[in-house]
């Protein structure tokens, strides 16, 4: 067990390694820096060397490289262009909660409402009703977040004016909060319950069209027993190892949604940075976007092996 | 003494978008208690159908059972409720299923699975249907069951698992026990032993069997009558000396010459049955067996024969037994064809 | 046809030869068997999805393709006395803020899209499938490398790393091209290397090893060949990823420059005045939803037809 821990940490070091070299290696050779985009009043070269020596950007490549992997592993990432107030740290910190929420609710979302879909379709496979919601799931899922963000807004925010359009709201009041962040969770949310409901009906179909479903029958029992001690139990193991990744990949993906409805989260800023060239701020979102996404896997292989017994970790016997 | 179980012209259709399915055409038998029948044939013949029909594990869509009754201890299955069925199967009949790696919940230790049909069946309660399940495990030959009763299915060989099956299968004392190809997927001498195992818990529990295969050799350890199907109908009925010797119907009389080493196996080639298995969508009509037999005549091609008496105890469905027993028997003749 | 008479030999011997078997007329025991794409194809014909799918891409396609014969106006062409026109006879789509026929700029929007779709399907598979099939053939470091990479590009999202190669590359329809070969091409190179190493194993893999067949005939011959399915459906897949990457990305204003119109950038220019002009949005929105359905229903359809599963 401690071994197989090792190894997964080690194989995402290095994973984490390699993107930092790609990612830095790439902002550094690409001609242009921050000083360029949208400047309105080019700088002078005096100034632009100034500005290159305080950030260290004269150094060479590697050894540039060398400097902010020292200082990374101490989860030190260095001050950011945009805000250079701040450190890379204290802004992801602060902008996280935000993508956090809208993409974890969103999430919840989805995987709450695509279950319940997907349950229903595969308890009546083959009728009206699986067909309906089948229908509705591949349709759902091609709506792209934003597009659904718009129609949401304009039918709910301009002309019915439940929702507002945009914005975050009052922090300190958490119903203005929700009240605000209603649309763009469902915008995110509801395309994905069609991947959700699809796949939680494919498994569940396929767990009972098993064997040993077969057997429970021929043992005697009755559908309610079959369902809840045999298809159930076995049909949630590739369930869950799909729909826990959900929850780092729709926190790390919400970029379009800030953007349709002006959510200062993790995603603008990754946009914003990576427009302006600032380098730590993007190097610092990325790495930290790649651990939480590397962290979930691992976490959901340890729980697919701790729920799956063909796949014990820690072998008892033989 | 009444017979335990009674068929009486059982038709199983499945209904495919590529057409309708004759799975099982039409077929009768018997067995008494304590009868150990062998059901025979190639894939496709309906074997596995028709006793899946009588314990209506046949998926309703697209299957369906057309007709006919199934007398079990007098009362016929087809026409019990569904929830009635639930008090037969398990109790009354068991089932020994072909691939014990998927026919057993692979997350679920084996212990409770075993338990669990005494549960549902008996009401034990879980204590004691587990100390139950720990003898049942003993019985069926599993070492250290005690320990090995938490155990999931994938850490247990093939044989074993088959035991474990046997286990569950018996657990409850059934009077009928169906075991559908359980020795298919086995290697040869696992097979041994899953068969002298059944044999022993027959002495032991004295239940009736049916034991479907499409290998003849296990069927000669084990069975006392045996049913040959074809085409979703049962060709040839006999106790199962008279079938190996005085084989009826062209079709086993092809099964029994194709065994390597029976008779006339020093050319050195493999004698073979002509031909491919049926379309079972597109069923000919007369005898399923004609476009394959070396015996047919015309009257083959447009009626199809019902089973005729050849013997005591042993009936064929051919418009020509007399030719078969002379070729299968040529010693005897004309007695046995009387 | 006709019974030969019945001659009983009292001896009893191999009475069989005696009687001539009948055959009725016209019997055959041939059973026909279609080949495998046909049958596919059959599977594929019916689903109505994929069906409907493959009718509107190809509409789509001729659309974009024809686009200057088919459009009265030139997508650039501004007409401010006609901005912000509903659907009218003259403007069918209506007009966008400056004037632009909406028709018209919604049909060449199609070419960004599907040059994306297409492209980085095709380059995908052409620099993905050697390198997997040389992973998974050839094993060892090169292997090893192989792996690294795969993990390093599936770290993140691949959006993520789009949005940061365009960003870094200067947003233009080319660099978002580039960018997307650059992350697609991770796909096929996995699907080809772990097929690689299920057909590797393989019985008639090694007959042909024994018969002294060389190992890239075998490559070329053999193992591309069974993968063909499977690279198919990995295509057709990649297709709806490109479209909605394009719309996302051209939304945030990372795609093509204006004024060539893209779907996506439709919709993001449309921010101040769908409220009150809603054919702005509808359309465009119409549009990408309508052209992912299409394609991710021909990859579904291909799925089901060519019986491939990811899991290989």
């Amino acid at each position: 067990m401690i071994v197989y821990t090792l190894k997964r940490l080690g194989g995402i070091a290095m994973t984490l390694l390699l993107l930092s070299i790609f990612t830095f290696t790439l902002s550094r050779v690409v001609p242009g820096g921050p000083w360029m985009q949208g400047a309105e009043i080019p700088l002078s070269d005096a100034q632009v060397a100034a500005f290159k020596a305080k950030y260290g950007l004269d150094k060479p490549v590697w050894q540039q490289y060398l400097t902010w992997l020292g200082n990374a592993v101490r989860l030190d990432f260095g001050y950011t262009f945009t805000e250079p107030e701040r450190t890379v740290t204290q802004l992801i910190r602060s902008a996280l909660p935000y993508s956090a929420l809208v993409g974890g609710l969103a999430a919840t979302l989805a995987i709450s409402a695509g279950i319940a879909l997907g349950v229903v379709a595969a308890a009546n496979q083959d009728s009206w009703v699986d067909n309906i919601v089948t229908s509705y799931a591949v349709f759902i899922s091609t709506i792209p977040s934003f597009v659904l963000g718009f129609v949401l807004v304009y039918f709910f925010s301009v002309r019915l004016s439940w929702f507002p359009a945009g914005n975050w709201g009052d922090p300190n009041d958490w119903r203005d909060v929700a009240h605000h962040i209603a649309l763009p969770v469902l915008a995110f949310g509801i395309p994905a319950t069609g991947g959700v409901a699809r796949w939680t009906r494919q498994c569940i179909a396929e767990a009972m069209a098993a064997d040993y479903v077969r057997t429970a029958y021929a043992k005697g029992l009755q559908p309610t027993g079959v369902m809840v001690r045999h298809v159930l139990r076995n049909a949630l193991i590739p369930m869950i190892t799909r729909f826990l990744p959900l929850y780092p990949g729709m926190m790390t993906g919400s970029l379009f949604i800030e953007q349709v409805f002006g959510l200062p989260g993790l995603g603008r800023y990754f946009v914003v940075s990576s427009t302006n060239r600032d380098y730590p701020l993007v190097l610092g979102i990325t790495i930290f976007w790649a651990l939480l996404i590397a962290l979930t896997y691992f976490v959901t292989d340890i729980l697919y092996g701790i729920i799956d017994p063909r796949v014990r970790i820690t072998e008892t016997r033989r | 003494m009444a017979p335990l179980l009674q068929v009486e012209d059982l038709t199983v259709r499945f209904h495919t978008k590529d057409g309708v399915v004759n799975a099982v055409n039409g077929i009768s038998y018997g067995m008494e208690e304590g009868d150990i029948l062998g059901l025979v044939g190639e894939s496709g013949s309906g074997k596995s159908v028709s006793s899946m029909a009588m314990l209506r594990l046949i998926p309703e869509p697209p299957g369906k059972i057309e007709r006919g009754r199934v007398l079990f201890n007098g009362i016929d299955l087809l026409q019990l409720k569904r929830r009635q069925m639930h008090t037969v199967r398990g109790r009354d009949i068991g089932v020994i299923f072909q691939d014990p790696m998927t026919s057993l919940n692979p997350v679920m230790p084996i212990g409770r699975q075993i338990a669990e049909s005494m549960q549902v069946n008996l009401g034990l309660d879980s204590k004691k249907a587990g100390r139950q399940a720990v003898e049942l495990l003993s019985r069926v030959g599993i070492p250290q069951a005690d320990q090995r009763v938490d155990d999931h299915p994938h850490q247990f060989s093939g044989g074993m698992r088959q035991r474990v099956m046997i286990a569950i299968a018996i657990a409850c004392g059934p009077k009928l026990l169906i075991a559908d190809e359980p020795t298919t997927a086995l290697d040869v001498t696992i097979q041994a032993q899953i068969v002298d195992l059944v044999r022993q818990l027959q002495e032991e529990l004295g239940m009736a069997i049916i034991w479907i295969t499409h290998d003849l050799g296990v069927i000669a350890r084990l069975a006392k009558r045996v049913n040959v199907m074809y085409g979703g109908t049962i060709v040839e009925m006999a106790p199962i000396k008279q079938l190996f010797r005085h084989p009826a119907h062209p079709y086993t009389y092809g099964l029994l010459r194709s065994l390597p080493g029976a008779g006339g196996a020093s050319s050195g080639d493999l004698t073979y049955i002509e031909g491919a298995p049926p379309d079972m969508i597109n069923l000919p009509p007369g005898c399923p067996f004609w476009p394959r037999c070396s015996f047919r005549t015309k009257v083959c091609v447009e009626e199809r024969p019902e089973l005729a008496d050849v013997n005591e105890g042993h009936r064929a469905a051919c418009w020509h037994i007399d030719r078969v027993l002379q070729t299968s028997t040529p010693e005897a003749g004309e007695e046995e064809a009387a | 046809m006709t019974d030969a008479s019945r001659a009983t030999t009292e001896s009893g011997s191999q009475s069989s030869a005696i009687e001539p078997v009948f055959t009725p007329e016209g019997y055959t025991e041939e059973t026909q068997y279609a080949s495998f794409w046909v049958g596919a194809w059959r599977r594929f014909r019916r689903n109505r999805l994929a069906m409907f799918g493959l009718v509107f891409a190809g509409l789509v396609i001729l659309a974009a393709v024809f686009a200057p014969i088919l459009t009265p106006y030139g997508y650039e062409q501004i007409d401010m006395m006609n901005a912000l026109q509903s659907p009218s006879a003259a403007h069918p789509f209506g007009t966008d803020e400056l004037g632009r026929d909406l028709l018209t700029r919604i049909v060449f929007g199609a070419r960004p899209m599907l040059l994306v779709g297409i492209l980085t399907g095709v380059a995908g598979l052409a620099i993905g499938v050697p390198i997997g099939v040389l992973a998974g053939y050839l094993g060892g470091v090169f292997d090893w490398l192989v792996t690294r990479l795969i993990d390093m590009f599936s770290a993140l999202p691949w959006y993520l790393i789009v949005l940061y190669l365009v960003m870094v590359l200067s947003p233009s329809l080319e660099n978002l091209i580039l960018a997307m070969i650059i992350t697609g091409w991770v796909n096929s190179c996995r699907l080809m290397r772990g097929l690689t190493f299920t057909i590797r194993e393989q019985d008639y893999i090694e007959a042909a090893r024994a018969l002294g067949i060389p190992r890239w005939r075998i490559i070329v011959f053999h193992v591309i060949p069974q993968a063909a399915p499977l690279l198919l459906w990995g295509f057709a897949a990649g297709i709806p990823v490109a479209v909605f990457a394009e719309a996302g990305l051209s939304f945030l204003g990372m795609g093509v420059r204006p004024p060539r119109p893209s779907w996506g950038r439709m919709l993001a220019d449309s921010g101040y005045y769908w409220q009150f002009w809603p054919h702005m949005i509808i359309f465009p929105a119409l549009m990408i939803t309508l052209s992912v359905l299409a394609f991710q229903g021909i990859a579904d359809g291909l799925r089901n037809a060519l019986d491939v599963s990811e899991n290989i």
